[in-house]
C-alpha cells in the first residue's frame, strides 16, 4: 500500500453555493491563525529549578478562518451564485487527495481583466465566514 | 483536425492567393519545389490553458507561415492576402473544422536566397508569424 506524503495543487475544486469555479491558481487558501497571549509578566514568579526564566503562552479561543484568493478564468456571462444574499452559503473545497472542506463563506470582490492577447481572468476573495469542517 | 491542417485549407480557399500559389500550400514539407509555395509549420509549443479542473479546451499557438516566390510583386501579394484572411478571424476553420477564437498577426520577416546554379533566379521569401487562439477537445 503506497502513502501519500504530498498532495499537488493541480484538481483543487471549489463550489461556492452549488457554483463550481474555474479556478487557475489559488494564491490562498483557508487556514487558522489566532492569538496567543502571554501568560508571564515580571512578577511572574520564577521556581527553583528554572535555569533560564522563560515566558509561557496560552491560545486565544477564537481563530481567524481567513479567505481564499483565486484566479479564474472569468465568463461575463455567469453571476456567480454567491455574488447576491446577506448571509453566507455552504463552499466546499475538494483537494486532490480526496478531502473536503465544508465551511460557510462568501464572495467579498471579483474583479476581471481583460490583457490583450490573453485571457479574460478574474482575482476572486471569498471570505470564510465560519468553521471549516473536514469531511 | 489540427490548427496546422486547418490553417493551410483556409488558405487555400482564399482566391486570391489561390490565384497565385494555386493548390501549392504545405505543411511543414513543401513537397513540390515549383515557385510559388508556402510551407505551414508550428514552430514552437503551444500553450495548452490548464486550470484547477483540468484542461480548459483552449490553446494559445505560434503558427509560422513561409511564402517563396519567384517575384517580390508575388511576395507582397501574398503577405497582404494572408494578412487579411487571418487578422481576426474568429469562427470554423478548415473542412473538420478547428473553432478559431481569434488571430493576431505578429510580424513577416522577408529574406532572398541567391541562385543555386547558373539556371536559377533568386527566391523571395516572407517568414509571417500568427498568433491563434483555437479550440481543443477536452480529455474526458
Amino acid at each position: 500500500m503506497s502513502v501519500t506524503r504530498t498532495n499537488i495543487a493541480a484538481n483543487v475544486i471549489l463550489n461556492l453555493g452549488g457554483t463550481e469555479f474555474f479556478v487557475q491558481d489559488f494564491t490562498e487558501l483557508p487556514g487558522w491563525e489566532r492569538e496567543s497571549y502571554r501568560s508571564t509578566h515580571q512578577n511572574t514568579f520564577i521556581a527553583e529549578n528554572q535555569t533560564i526564566p522563560t515566558h509561557t503562552y496560552v491560545p486565544g479561543k477564537f481563530s481567524e478562518p481567513g479567505q481564499i484568493v483565486a484566479e479564474v478564468f472569468f465568463n461575463p456571462d455567469t453571476v456567480p451564485a454567491v455574488g447576491q444574499g446577506d448571509v453566507a452559503q455552504s463552499a466546499t473545497i475538494t483537494f486532490d487527495s480526496g478531502s473536503v472542506w465544508t465551511f460557510p463563506a462568501f464572495i467579498k470582490s471579483l474583479k476581471g481583466t481583460g490583457e490583450f492577447d490573453g485571457m479574460q481572468m478574474a482575482t476572486l476573495t471569498v471570505t470564510v465566514a465560519g468553521e471549516i469542517v473536514k469531511t | 483536425m489540427s490548427i496546422q491542417r486547418a490553417i493551410v485549407e483556409h488558405l487555400l480557399a482564399v482566391e486570391d492567393v489561390a490565384a497565385v500559389v494555386s493548390t501549392r500550400i504545405f505543411r511543414d514539407v513543401a513537397i513540390m519545389g515549383t515557385l510559388p509555395y508556402c510551407t505551414v509549420t508550428l514552430p514552437t509549443a503551444g500553450d495548452h490553458v490548464h486550470g484547477q479542473g483540468g484542461a480548459q479546451g483552449l490553446v494559445h499557438r505560434r503558427v509560422q507561415v513561409d511564402v517563396f516566390t519567384a517575384s517580390t510583386s508575388d511576395r507582397g501579394t501574398l503577405i497582404e492576402e494572408i494578412r487579411l484572411a487571418t487578422v481576426g478571424f474568429s469562427g470554423d476553420m478548415g473542412d473538420e473544422p478547428v473553432t478559431v477564437r481569434n488571430i493576431k498577426y505578429e510580424g513577416d520577416r522577408q529574406s532572398v536566397i541567391p541562385p543555386k546554379s547558373a539556371d536559377d533566379g533568386y527566391t523571395y521569401r516572407v517568414t509571417i508569424e500568427l498568433m491563434v487562439w483555437h479550440e481543443e477537445a477536452v480529455p474526458v
